[in-house]
C-alpha cells in the first residue's frame, strides 16, 4: 500500500461560526449526504463517513489510534493520510478538508452559484479490448428526441447496428 | 440501425442535423461521453454492430460509411447474416484500463459540463483546454471545445476543415507544447 502525505498538525480551532452548508451533486446526480458538507471561506470539508461511503472510497483508522486515511482499495490501493488541521470534531460527525485528499484519489470538485458542491470522479469502468463474439456492455442514453432514457437491450434480439457520430 | 449523437453540447446541437437528414431511425444522445469512455474510443464515426445473439460481429473501431466497400459489406450481412471475412478478421483494440491522463481528461470534460450548464463557458472552456493537454489526442474532446469555442466553424454552414487544420497547428504549436 502506498500512503501519501502527513499534514503537519495544528491546534484545533473554533470554526463553526462561519461554516455554510452545502448541497451535494455526485457524477452530476443530486445525492444525499447527510450531515451536509460545509464551505469555510476557501476550503470545503466533508462528513467524512457519508462522503466516502457515497463516492467508493474508504475511510481508515490506519493504526488503530486514530490516524485517519482516506484510501481507494479498488484500483490504485492508495491510502492519504489526514493531519489533524485536515479534519475537525463537530458534534460528533468528522470532517474532512475536501482538498487534502482531493487529487490523489482522482476527485476534481467546484462548487456552484447554487450553493451545490459537485463532486466528479475519475472513472475507470472501461470495456476496452472487445472482439468478435463478446457482447458489448449495457448501453442506456436518452433518446435525443424525448429525452426518455432507452437501453440498448431491447435491440439485442435482433440484429442491430449502433452507429456513433457527431453534430462537430 | 440506432444512431448515437457524440455530443456534450445536448440534444439542441443534434436535432438540426436530424431535421435536415429527415432521419427515420431512433437517435440517442452520449451527451457524457459514456461509450467513448467506456470504449476507449476518441474519434467519430465508429460502429458496433451485434448479431441477433447479442455478440459483436466485428471489433469496435471506426468505420466509413461514404466508403462502398463497407456500404457492401453492411448490406450483405444485414440480407444473409453472413459475416464478412473483413469484420473478422479485423483485429479487437488493444484492452487496457484507461491512462492517468485519459482518467484526467474524462473527468475535466465532466466538470466542464457542469459549468456549461450553470454557463460558466469560460471555465468549461479553460477545463476542456486541461483536458486536451492530459490526452492529446482525444478528438472527442478536443473537436468538441473548438465547435464551443468557435460555433460559426461547425455550424454555420459546411464544416470548416481549413479552420480545424490551422486550429490543430495553432495548439500543437501553443498550450499543447509547454
Amino acid at each position: 500500500m502506498r500512503i501519501f502525505g502527513i499534514r503537519n498538525p495544528t491546534d484545533a480551532q473554533s470554526w463553526s461560526d462561519f461554516m455554510v452548508p452545502l448541497k451535494f451533486e455526485l457524477e452530476g446526480v443530486r445525492t444525499a449526504l447527510q450531515p451536509a458538507a460545509q464551505q469555510q471561506e476557501g476550503d470545503v470539508w466533508v462528513p467524512l463517513e457519508a462522503f466516502c461511503a457515497a463516492t467508493d472510497v474508504v475511510l481508515k483508522d490506519i493504526d488503530g489510534a486514530g490516524q485517519l486515511a482516506v484510501c481507494d482499495d479498488s484500483g490504485g490501493d492508495v491510502c492519504i493520510l489526514l493531519g489533524a488541521d485536515d479534519t475537525r470534531d463537530v458534534q460528533g460527525t468528522t470532517y474532512g478538508r475536501l482538498s487534502a485528499f482531493d487529487a490523489p484519489l482522482g476527485f476534481i470538485w467546484t462548487v456552484r452559484d447554487d450553493g451545490a458542491l459537485s463532486v466528479i470522479r475519475r472513472s475507470t469502468s472501461v470495456h476496452t479490448g472487445l472482439g468478435v463474439g463478446d457482447r458489448p456492455p449495457k448501453i442506456e442514453l436518452p433518446d435525443v428526441l424525448t429525452g426518455q432514457l432507452v437501453s440498448a437491450d431491447v435491440y439485442y434480439s435482433k440484429p442491430a447496428v449502433y452507429y456513433m457520430w457527431a453534430s462537430w | 440501425m440506432i444512431s448515437i449523437a457524440q455530443d456534450a453540447q445536448g440534444p439542441a446541437v443534434v436535432r438540426p442535423w436530424l431535421e435536415k437528414a429527415g432521419t427515420t431511425f431512433r437517435t440517442l444522445v452520449d451527451q457524457h461521453n459514456e461509450l467513448g469512455k467506456a470504449f476507449l474510443l476518441k474519434y467519430v464515426p465508429v460502429a458496433v454492430i451485434v448479431d441477433a445473439d447479442g455478440r459483436l460481429v466485428r471489433p469496435i473501431t471506426g468505420v466509413n460509411i461514404g466508403d462502398d466497400g463497407f456500404r457492401a459489406e453492411l448490406e450483405a450481412w444485414a440480407t444473409t447474416g453472413d459475416v464478412p471475412a473483413a469484420w473478422r478478421d479485423t483485429e479487437a483494440p488493444e484492452h487496457r484500463p484507461l491512462s492517468q491522463g485519459e482518467r484526467e481528461a474524462d473527468a475535466r470534460l465532466q466538470l466542464a459540463l457542469v459549468l456549461l450548464e450553470m454557463q460558466r463557458t469560460k471555465e468549461a472552456l479553460e477545463q476542456l483546454r486541461l483536458a486536451v493537454q492530459a490526452d492529446p489526442e482525444n478528438w472527442l474532446i478536443r473537436k468538441q471545445m473548438w465547435a464551443i469555442e468557435t460555433p460559426g466553424a461547425f455550424y454555420d454552414g459546411p464544416v470548416d476543415y481549413a479552420w480545424q487544420k490551422a486550429q490543430r497547428q495553432r495548439e500543437d504549436e501553443g498550450f499543447l507544447r509547454q
